[in-house]
């Protein structure tokens, strides 16, 4: 199951590094740094689905206590870190050349960052915690409070940024492009999907051989 | 039968006048306000035009860098003498601690807005007129937010190593979307009170924020509430 | 628009950087769970 899935997430992310840069058209008022684009969509899709997921292994950890769930949640918060932070960077790198700054505090950047700030926070809860249930117990309460935030974040800085609006709310996409987007979609959602088993079977592994720690303690004095 | 109602006043009794006797948190919180206020006037001007495009931001933020000084301590009475353990082993209701505690964040920072308010309308030469009327009106929904969230958070924040980091890494960023809100309200009404404004106590758009905060007080209290049960258990 | 290559050239390139990092960082987890094993059989001798 590893070897093809492996497999498969190489040729999806090669298929998509060629459809990004060969059978893609230039756009004709950005040029090439509108490639950008591809991944950088990707990304923030892969992001809000692994905020999402970590809502579930939270709701999952407080309602059975088993320690999967809270794995589930670790693991998906360090996803939705990750690319929500290459969201953040490849934002302001296509955002130079175009609008001629890096930054401005246009709604969906700065829900992005503000979003990336809450799971931070949440990753720095597990981390700084004293390991143990009452840590997972704390990160489970604070990841259902950050996916409820969401929305509430977003619709707060679409009002306080209207005027900043500086993503189109729907492009027409030639459809070579549109099947690019596509395939970028497939390739992440294979490559997310690849991430999480590697990090959630290392955790369970983790888990196993704290156990197992734990065993030989017991038995040898 | 005691309720719910009973319980939470007894707690938020003993919580008040134990504050009362000590002020260990309410003059700290002031004077830091004012101390905040103090260098943001040097950091920016802030006499004349200034104070209409900046002057919400100012204050807001002001209150929010002293609220969490503030709301560090909600659960720190309870910590010595295995209080807290009493408290989870008497007969009630978890959410009687959570809203005494809440509610007395709330009137902490109420006390704290009203004390510094008339002062910072005195540095900063605001004339007294009718936008005074819904001023409260703003600071209280927001008041609400901070001291909900802030409550919640409170009850992690001692069993981090993160210690007095805690609370601010988690408070702020949530807190974001109700402090547009804050400041847009604000704003609005400062924006009435400049000279040669109308001086309208209530601006059209007040209302869109007024209720945003609405809502945000009472999603951030109601979902608080229901995660405090899981904070506290032990 | 070939200002734009080099901040196209950035951007994926920092993407496969991030990837790159957090799977070596996932790696060394693996092998230094893999050492902790080691001892484990080592001490208890079967």
């Amino acid at each position: 199951m590893w070897r093809v899935h492996g497999v498969l997430t190489l040729l999806a992310v090669v298929g998509a590094l060629w459809a990004v840069f060969v059978y893609a058209p230039t756009e004709r008022q950005m040029g090439l740094v509108q490639r950008i684009f591809y991944f950088h969509v990707s990304a923030a899709i892969s992001a809000g689905l692994s905020y999402f997921l970590v809502f579930v292994g939270s709701v999952g950890y407080l309602r059975t206590r088993h320690d999967r769930w809270d794995r589930l949640g670790l693991a998906a918060a360090e996803l939705g870190v990750l690319f929500s932070l290459f969201v953040l960077i490849s934002g302001p790198l296509w955002a130079r050349p175009i609008w001629g700054v890096f930054w401005r505090w246009e709604p969906r950047l700065t829900t992005m960052m503000i979003t990336f700030t809450i799971y931070v926070a949440y990753l720095m809860v597990r981390s700084y915690g004293e390991p143990g249930e009452r840590t997972q117990r704390f990160a489970a309460v604070v990841g259902i409070f950050a996916f409820v935030m969401v929305p509430f974040v977003r619709y707060s800085i679409n009002l306080w940024a209207a005027d900043q609006q500086l993503h189109p709310p729907s492009v027409d996409l030639d459809p070579a492009m549109a099947t690019t987007k596509y395939v970028s979609y497939i390739a992440f959602a294979l490559l997310f999907g690849y991430l999480l088993r590697l990090r959630l079977s290392q955790l369970g592994n983790a888990a196993k051989l704290v156990q197992l720690i734990h065993q030989r303690r017991r038995i040898a004095p | 039968m005691p309720s719910l109602a009973s319980h939470t006043g007894a707690l938020l009794r003993k919580d008040l006048v134990s504050e009362w006797r000590s002020k260990e948190r309410l003059s700290p919180m002031v004077f830091f306000v004012l101390l905040v206020l103090l260098v943001y006037n040097f950091g920016f001007e802030l006499g004349g035009a200034a104070l209409w495009e900046i002057g919400a931001g100012v204050l807001w933020s002001s209150f929010v860098f002293a609220s969490l000084f503030g709301l560090q301590r909600t659960f720190a009475a309870e910590t010595t003498n295995d209080c807290l353990d009493a408290l989870l082993v008497a007969p009630i209701p978890k959410a009687s601690l959570y809203l005494a505690k809440m509610i007395g964040n709330l009137v902490f920072l109420l006390l704290v807005e009203t004390i510094t308010l008339p002062l910072f309308g005195l540095f900063f030469n605001l004339t007294p007129g009718w936008y005074l009327l819904s001023l409260p009106v703003v600071f209280l929904l927001g008041s609400v937010c901070v001291a909900s969230v802030g409550t919640l958070f409170a009850a992690m924040a001692g069993h981090s190593r993160l210690r007095e980091f805690f609370l601010p890494l988690l408070v702020l960023p949530v807190l974001i979307p109700a402090l547009i809100s804050c400041v847009g309200a604000t704003a609005l009404i400062l924006e009435g009170a400049a000279p040669g404004r109308s001086g309208l106590w209530w601006p059209e758009q007040l209302t869109t924020h007024v209720t945003m905060l609405g809502v945000y007080g009472v999603v951030f209290t109601t979902l608080s509430l229901m995660l405090f049960d899981f904070v506290i258990e032990e | 628009m070939e200002a734009g290559l080099g901040y196209l050239a950035t951007a994926y390139s920092v993407f496969f950087a991030v990837l790159f990092v957090y799977v070596m960082h996932l790696r060394a987890r693996d092998v230094e769970m893999s050492q902790q094993l080691d001892e484990l059989l080592e001490t208890k001798p079967e």
